[in-house]
């Protein structure tokens, strides 16, 4: 058994005290130190944002000469990675990936007061897709069926109060239909049922479904923002077909811990944006289901307030209880 | 005919290349070693090595994680027989009966049976993956939502049937298994459920935890209570290979696991979860005298381990035929090609014959790699039983702790392997079993998703689950299964009280 005296603790613990703030000190001046950066996402490994995430951290380990460490700690509806990096040091060297929105009852206030924002790397629509076994060709003849039988309806979604949910909540309310919502725990089965027809109806992101609908495994109905997603110019927008401000996005975006030193966000900021902005990025982020954006720290703050509000308005409106 | 014999022949051109070959052997070495530790699953390793496969080619990456895959498949075996601690629902199984065989000195008979099953189950899982991977997909797309359920259905019976002792107390175990899994956010209203309000409970308890808790743990503490079992597995070490006897008595088991094994595993839905317990289950029924069920019977090691085997690999054809990830670890493939540039999804068949060949050529490699690596290894893991115990229980606890952390880096998962391990041991001590148990637990949570969403979906009418054929079949199964394995404990009653 190791053995230290309480006065050797103490020691020790001032130590590295000392070295916490030295570090800290030194963080707005040379940052980066010969420090890796450890950037959290609160998803398992495997997703979209998973995906674009370590796709930028590739790079943007390169363009500033330090390693960038990805940890998947899933768990919470991501408040398990968000709330870690709201207690990390602010010295640059946690960041999160945020994949929006976040809609969850029981927010930890620290996690929003502890974040601030630092770019908004895309943002993009969600699809209304089905099984091709249904003769249903569009959404003007899918809300006809769905009147006349409601019963044979009903949409998947990656789970309860996820934006799918509430968008396919939405649609039921605007459109004056009653298909049931059946959850499920992520994309992949979901997806699997919606081809085979189980359930009828799939609200989900491009990224897992394109090639689905490429394939004509699936139908696409509609997409959720104002514009079109540009890799499926065919399919119309909501907006388009009768539901006059229809926008609802999904998004993914970088936060930092906040009081990080200004220059050190501005430089991470910069950076990501550069990296978002190469055309071999711009494709890969449009592959996942996004349209690249790349935003200032500002820019995305105040897209992420009114984001939240616009959420949260719908999730009352529809009376939806969140998790 | 023609087609598969081009894409076997530019698979194996992709995945007979010296870098390939070499990072399949890497990557099932890796996956061998982080299987052994308890804990430390495939999907944090996998994790924790994409960046450095982020300069190979897309094939080449594939390659070297799904020997990732594999290997720790077949690690977590060795622990599960060495130690008795399943850090997966697949070596569950393997542990029964394999640590038993263990205790009995036949450790290396046990590894050695497993290592050969599995890469016969391999190589019979390629090749059914390669001739009738594209038309099996239909397979996949008849389960729905009421069809695993009564797949579940099927997979509860298996364990009463996997108990040894009293049938009321494996029903027992069962639900608890069951509730237990049933801790989290309902999936369907986002309620809590017996969370008691803490952040750390919303996604549930994961099977690691319980697995290494009840199993592990538990033994551990059983060893040290009484010295003489603990020496007994120390001092016979025996023979490493399997004696010509040992693999009659064996390969039936094989062959049927293999068959089983690749059949559940096409299911998208994680139905290889139900493999090695479906194979235990027939092992069990199948044989004269099943009574050595539970004392080390070779059977219980063969089958179910080539049924896992099997099952692993056939749940690659949802993932490549359809880019539909089945599990944990599939999902991550999925990552891997997605940073690669590679969409996964049906298209990846016609568009990169390359990879989709390139892959199933080297799961047959994989699982030749598996065997060079193992068969030796066998020794040096058996020798390892030789460590006395007091040397030797400290190091099982602190790589389980090391491996536990590493799976959510949250310290109070290892405060619940302590938690779990206390109960295990209680549960020994009454005579409850604890494979029942994680066996409700690994299907409770699947059974009740899929059974809300079906009623969900029929809008509350249980009569889906008997309208649809494959659904009716499977409940019909699950009730003549029930009766032949609640019968002869009736009718074993029903004697005692006649000769009374």
């Amino acid at each position: 058994m190791l053995k230290l005296s309480r006065r050797e603790l103490l020691a020790g613990a001032i130590a590295t005290g000392a070295l916490a703030i030295n570090n800290r000190a030194l963080a707005g001046a040379e940052w980066p130190q010969a420090m890796m950066i450890k950037w959290l996402i609160g998803l398992p490994p495997g997703g979209g944002a998973d995906a674009i995430t370590r796709a930028i951290a590739d790079r943007l380990s390169k363009s500033i000469g330090q390693s960038v460490v990805i940890e998947n700690r899933a768990g919470a509806n991501q408040t398990l990675a968000t709330h870690a990096v709201a207690q990390a040091e602010p010295d640059g060297y946690s960041l999160v990936t945020f994949a929006g929105p976040t809609l969850y009852s029981r927010p930890v206030s620290e996690i929003d007061k502890g974040l601030e924002a630092v770019s908004l790397i895309g943002r993009g629509p969600m699809i209304l897709a089905g099984t091709t076994k249904r003769p249903t060709p569009d959404l003007k003849s899918l809300i006809q069926a769905a009147k006349d039988d409601p019963s044979a309806w009903s949409f998947a979604s990656p789970g309860h109060a996820t934006a799918p949910h509430i968008v396919g909540e939405l649609f039921n309310k605007r459109a004056g239909t009653k298909i049931n919502h059946v959850a499920y725990r992520g994309g992949g089965q979901s997806i699997n049922d919606a081809i085979a027809g189980h359930v009828p109806l799939i609200i989900i992101g491009p990224g897992p479904s394109k090639p689905h609908i490429d394939a004509g495994l699936l139908r696409p109905y509609a997409v959720t923002t104002k514009t079109r997603y540009s890799l499926l110019p065919d399919v119309p927008t909501f907006d388009e077909l009768g539901f006059p401000d229809f926008d609802l996005a999904q998004w993914n975006g970088v936060k930092i811990r906040s009081g990080t030193d200004r220059k050190i966000v501005d430089r991470l900021s910069l950076e990501i944006n550069r990296i978002v902005q190469t055309p071999e990025m711009k494709d890969f982020i449009l592959n996942q289901g996004l349209h690249p954006v790349g935003s200032t720290p500002e820019e995305f703050a105040a897209f992420y307030r009114a984001d939240k509000s616009k959420w949260s308005e719908i999730v009352r409106e529809l009376g939806i209880t969140l998790s | 005919m023609a087609d598969l014999f081009s894409g076997l022949t530019l698979g194996f051109s992709v995945a007979l290349t010296l870098q390939n070959i070499g990072l399949a052997f890497l990557g099932c070495l890796v996956g061998t070693l982080i299987g052994v530790l308890p804990g430390v699953g495939p999907v944090a390793t996998i994790a924790m090595l994409l960046p450095l496969t982020f300069s190979l080619d897309p094939a080449s990456a594939l390659i070297m994680l799904a020997g990732i895959y594999y290997g720790a498949q077949y690690g977590g075996s060795t622990t599960a027989i060495l130690v008795n601690m399943p850090g997966e629902a697949s070596s569950l199984v393997t542990a029964l009966d394999g640590h038993q065989m263990a205790r009995q000195g036949r450790a290396g008979v046990a590894l050695g049976i497993a290592a050969i099953g599995s890469f016969f189950a391999g190589t019979v899982a390629t090749f059914f993956i390669a001739i009738l991977g594209t038309p099996l997909t239909k397979l996949a797309l008849l389960f729905g939502p009421a069809e695993y359920f009564s797949l579940m259905v099927v997979g509860l019976v298996f364990a009463v049937v996997l108990a040894r002792g009293s049938v009321l107390k494996a029903v027992a175990m069962i639900v608890v298994g069951i509730l237990l899994s049933t801790v989290g956010l309902d999936l369907e209203t986002g309620q809590e459920r017996m969370t008691f309000g803490s952040q750390l409970l919303l996604d549930g308890i994961e099977f690691t935890v319980i697995g290494v808790g009840i199993f592990g743990i538990a033994e551990i503490l059983r060893n040290l209570e009484a010295v003489e079992t603990r020496d007994t597995v120390r001092q016979a070490i025996g023979r490493l290979i399997p004696s010509r006897s040992e693999f009659k008595q064996a390969y039936p088991s094989v062959i049927r696991g293999t068959f089983l094994g690749s059949v559940l595993g096409i299911l998208p839905g994680n139905g290889a979860v139900l493999a090695p317990f479906a194979s235990y289950t027939l092992e069990k029924k199948l044989a004269k005298n099943s009574s050595r069920f539970g004392h080390g019977a070779i059977e219980g090691v063969a089958g179910p381990e080539s049924a896992n085997n099997a099952g692993a690999q056939t749940s690659f054809i949802p993932l490549l035929t359809l880019g539909i990830p089945p599990n944990a670890v599939m999902a991550l493939m999925v990552g891997a090609m997605t940073i690669h540039g590679i969409v996964p999804g049906p298209q990846v068949m016609t568009r990169n014959p390359d990879l989709f060949w390139g892959m199933i050529a080297s799961m047959w490699v994989g699982n030749l790699m598996l065997l060079v690596i193992n068969l030796p290894l066998i020794g040096a893991w058996v020798r390892l039983l030789k460590v006395p115990y007091r040397i030797m229980f400290p190091a099982i606890l602190m790589f389980s702790c090391i491996g536990i952390y590493s799976i959510n880096s949250l310290s109070t998962d290892v405060l619940f392997i302590g938690f779990f391990g206390i109960i295990g041991y209680m549960l020994l001590k009454l005579d409850f079993e604890p494979a029942p148990m994680l066996l409700g637990f690994v299907l409770g949570r699947l059974m009740e998703e899929n059974l809300r969403r079906a009623l969900v979906i029929s809008r509350g009418s249980l009569e889906t689950f008997m309208e649809r054929p494959v659904s009716a079949a499977l409940l019909v199964a699950a009730l003549i299964l029930l009766v032949l394995a609640v019968l002869p404990s009736i009718r074993k009653g029903r004697d005692k009280v006649f000769t009374e």
